[in-house]
Parts: structure tokens; C-alpha cells; sequence
């Protein structure tokens, strides 16, 4: 009954496929939304017939032997670490990462979350936080009385006064670079957090060697090339397609063997 | 059951297995850097009944079996990624990783780099350099440049080189996860190149193994009509033995 549980991973991992472009394409007006590809490994072998096997007594052996696969799995659902699209929307508080770098925002738990979403706001006692009202670690409260606000490539965060011409610097937003991003965890709401795949965060100043830098009044768009995606997934429809050809294949040799007399 | 039977049986049960090795082709369309394979069949002859004085047997039965696979280790299609850590071999030769301890080669290049900074693939096990050493990246290295001959750098200075080894591909035992177990042995090559921000897809031709499938299936059919066959001989020979007595 082998080729038939094969054909089923076959469908299975095609499905996982799909789901997985799916959710590319739902979140593809997602601000820094990073895309998401899945690649598959083949499973384990059943050595019918271990190559090597000696097959006479003068030392001849097996060139090739019979392994038959078991079928497929998805290996990885990785993160593409890729730079989207910057889109000007001249907010103050708007941001976008030109670079390797992360965001460190605080969730309400304590921990340290890390996102490339740059749509930044000011709560009522002008602390900068995310749309989600999580503040921004770094932990810059913008005074009430400030005219405007000017944030730096490198970070730096300095507020005008009303008739002050020198603006006053009030903080510096860092940013954070992982060893393998890869090997983050996506918490949803744009937000990831460490593991022990991902490396630990290496919080660094903006503008350094592989951080990037910032940008003010930009957003970095959504990752997700539609076109790109439309192709994988017609891939997909038809490698399900062909596995579930198997299926059938296989079940009228199964319906053959049954009326064997 | 006389000796016809074992001999379709045989071929059937073969057929069967030609049959998961084609689902498992189909089941594998998408799977980086995985080579299609084939079925042989061998005849297998096998002695019956009494043996004569030089010790021969008097009589055999010639059997259809699966011998072996045939691995097909043509090239599959390159796929531009742009990932940077993505990496296709053109032409022959295998990525080496370490699998607990062993070498293990694959074609499969979607590496990463994990929280040590190492370059490994996506099962964690480190991809190696030509004398089969772990490659370190450094976390603050920037942007990653491979050139054709493997050797990683970034701005301008060498982090290492992925090393490309060759092998016999019938002495190849697949191990799943992408890799396989060199039985004799590899060697490094120093003439391959390597591909920065694409990825091999499988070399599974849709087209190929839909026809095979087909193939099968009318050979096992009509292993199935000499079975129907067999037995209306043998229903007809018990038939005129009855009325004969």
C-alpha cells in the first residue's frame, strides 16, 4: 500500500504549499510583511536492497539496490528575509528599515518582541509606541510641546520647539540584527520573536556595518510579489493534481488485484 | 499453485513497487535539489525440483524482478530566490554536511546560518568547507557575497569556502532529508561552480512520470488478465479430468 500513503504526502505537502501562498497573498498590503516559502525534503528510504549488497562469491555487488522513498515532507516554512518596497507617507513617525535590522517593541508580557513595521504613534503621555499601543523599547516620550519631530538614519530622535531654531535631542531607537532572522518566531501582528534558532538579538546603533539605516516618513510595503505568487500557486494546484493522478492509478491496480481468482 | 504463479506474482509485486517509486518521483516535484528515479528489472532465475549428478538443476524458473533503482542525476531547473544564503551547483557534484558525525552529501542548497553564526542546512547540520570543516559567519559580517567557486565573503574579507565534493552517483544510498551516503567514498572538486541566490529545483518531469504511471498500470492489468487466464486453464483441465473418469 506504499504508493498510495506517498501520493498522499505528495498531497499533503502541496496543500501546506498552497496555504502557505495564501497567506502571502492575504497579507500582501501588509506593512514590512516578510513572505513566507515552503521547501520539502524527501523522506526516510526503505532499503529493499541495500546497494553495495555482495551478490556473487568473486565479490560482485549491488550497483544500485532498490530504495524506495516514503514520500515527502516540508522541510522548512522559512521567512524571506527581503527588503520591501518603500513607499513615502511623510508621517513623523513613520519608519522604514533600510536594511538587515529589527524594531524592539515591549509586549505587555515583558518580553521584547522585533518587527520592521515603522507605523510608530504617540499615546496620551507621548511615549512612541506601535499600532497595537506596545511601546517602542527604546522608551522615547515626545514632549507635548514640540513643534516637530526629526529622526536621523542613524536614529537619533530630536524635537523642534516653537521658537527654538537648535533642536534638542530626545533619544536614539536602536535596532536589532539576528544571526539567522530565518529562525524567528512570528507572533502575528507584524511581530517576531526570538529562539534558539534565530540567534540572540544584537541590538546595535542604526547605521552600522549590516543594521541599515532608518528612514523618516516612509513604510516599508509588503514583500509579497503577487505575480510571483499567482505562478507558485498554479505549480502547487497542478503538482496536487498530478499526486491525486497517482491515488487513482493505483487504486484500480488495488481494484485489479482484488478480483485476482 | 504451479510455478506460473510465482512467476506473476513476482512481477506483479514489482510493478508495485515501480509503482511507489513513481509516486514517490511525483511526491518529491518540488522538493529542492531531489533526483528522479528509475526501476530496472533483472531476470531472477531460480532452480526447481531435483538437481542432476554435476549438481546443476534440472530444471528453472525464470523470474521478471525489481533489481534495482536507477538514479537520474540530470540537472534540475535553476530558480532564482535571491536569498543570499541560497546556492545551486552547476554541472556535477554535491554539497557535503555533517550528519551526527558523518558526511553526508546533498544537492539541496537552502542554507541558513544559526545562532553561532554557523552555515547549516535547514535540518541544523553544518554545511562544510573542502576539507570538511564548519563554515562561521559573523553575525555583523553585512552583505554576503559567494562567489562561483564557493569562497563567501563580505566586504572583502574571506569567511570561508563551501567545499563541493564528487561521487559516483550509483554508489549513492539515499538517506531522506535531501542526503546521501557516499558508500565509496567522495572526492573534493575544485572545477565546480556554484550559484549565489538560486536554488535546483527537483528533476522530476511531470510529463515523464505521468506516462511511466500509465505504463505500469496497463503492465499490471495485463499481468492480472494471465492470472484470469491460468485459471480458466486450470478449471478446464480439472473439467476434462471429470469427465475423462
Amino acid at each position: 500500500m506504499n504508493a498510495l500513503k506517498i501520493a498522499a504526502t505528495g498531497m499533503a505537502a502541496q496543500q501546506t504549499r498552497v496555504d502557505v501562498i495564501s497567506n502571502n497573498i492575504a497579507n500582501m498590503s501588509t506593512t514590512a510583511y516578510q513572505p513566507r516559502v515552503a521547501e520539502f525534503a524527501d523522506l526516510i528510504y526503505q532499503q529493499h536492497l541495500t546497494p553495495g549488497t555482495v551478490t556473487s562469491q568473486t565479490g560482485t555487488i549491488a550497483p544500485a539496490g532498490v530504495q524506495i522513498g516514503m514520500g515527502v515532507r516540508p522541510s522548512t516554512v522559512s521567512i524571506e528575509v527581503v527588503q520591501g518596497p518603500l513607499s513615502a507617507t511623510g508621517g513623523d513617525l513613520d519608519l522604514a528599515i533600510e536594511g538587515k535590522g529589527f524594531f524592539q517593541i515591549d509586549l505587555p508580557s515583558g518580553e521584547t518582541a522585533y518587527t520592521r513595521d515603522g507605523k510608530f504613534y504617540q499615546d496620551a503621555e507621548g511615549l512612541i509606541v506601535n499600532s497595537d499601543g506596545y511601546a517602542l523599547s527604546d522608551n522615547i516620550t515626545i514632549p507635548s510641546d514640540a513643534r516637530s519631530i526629526s529622526i536621523s538614519l542613524d536614529g537619533e530622535v530630536t524635537a523642534f520647539f516653537d521658537n527654538a531654531a537648535e533642536g534638542q535631542q530626545i533619544g536614539t531607537i536602536t535596532m536589532t540584527v539576528f544571526s539567522n532572522p530565518k529562525g524567528l518566531e512570528a507572533l502575528g501582528g507584524n511581530l517576531f520573536r526570538e529562539t534558539s534558532a534565530s540567534g540572540n538579538p544584537i541590538v546595535s546603533e542604526p547605521g552600522t556595518e549590516g543594521v541599515g539605516t532608518m528612514r523618516q516618513g516612509f513604510l516599508e510595503d509588503s514583500g509579497v510579489d503577487v505575480v510571483e505568487e499567482i505562478s507558485e500557486l498554479i505549480e502547487a494546484q497542478r503538482g496536487y493534481e498530478l499526486n491525486s493522478k497517482i491515488i487513482s492509478a493505483v487504486d484500480e491496480m488495488y481494484a485489479a488485484t482484488t478480483r485476482i481468482r | 499453485m504451479g510455478d506460473f504463479s510465482y512467476i506473476a506474482i513476482s512481477r506483479q509485486s514489482g510493478l508495485m513497487k515501480e509503482m511507489s517509486l513513481v509516486a514517490n518521483n511525483m511526491a518529491n516535484s518540488d522538493t529542492v535539489g531531489y533526483k528522479r528515479q528509475g526501476a530496472i528489472f533483472a531476470e531472477h532465475i531460480a532452480a526447481i525440483g531435483s538437481t542432476n549428478q554435476s549438481g546443476s538443476p534440472e530444471h528453472s524458473l525464470s523470474m521478471g524482478h525489481l533489481a534495482a533503482h536507477s538514479p537520474d542525476f540530470g540537472a534540475g531547473s535553476m530558480r532564482p530566490t535571491g536569498g543570499s544564503l541560497d546556492i545551486a551547483i552547476e554541472g556535477e557534484g554535491f554539497f557535503m554536511v555533517n550528519v551526527d558525525g558523518q558526511t553526508q552529501l546533498t544537492r539541496a542548497g537552502n542554507f541558513m546560518t544559526d545562532a553561532e553564526g554557523r552555515l547549516i542546512n535547514v535540518d541544523g547540520n553544518a554545511v562544510l568547507d573542502s576539507a570538511e570543516g564548519e563554515i562561521q559567519i559573523p553575525i555583523d559580517a553585512g552583505e554576503i557575497f559567494i562567489a562561483e567557486d564557493g569562497s563567501i565573503s563580505a566586504n572583502g574579507v574571506e569567511l570561508g569556502r563551501i567545499g563541493v565534493a564528487t561521487a559516483d552517483p550509483q554508489t549513492l544510498s539515499r538517506q531522506g532529508n535531501n542526503n546521501y551516503v557516499a558508500r565509496e567514498g567522495f572526492a573534493p572538486s575544485e572545477f565546480t561552480l556554484v550559484r549565489q541566490g538560486y536554488l535546483e529545483d527537483s528533476n522530476v518531469d511531470p510529463m515523464t512520470e505521468i506516462s511511466r504511471m500509465i505504463e505500469v498500470q496497463r503492465y499490471y492489468d495485463a499481468g492480472q488478465k494471465i492470472f484470469d487466464m491460468e485459471d480458466d486453464r486450470i478449471k478446464q483441465v480439472i473439467s476434462t479430468i471429470r469427465q475423462i473418469s
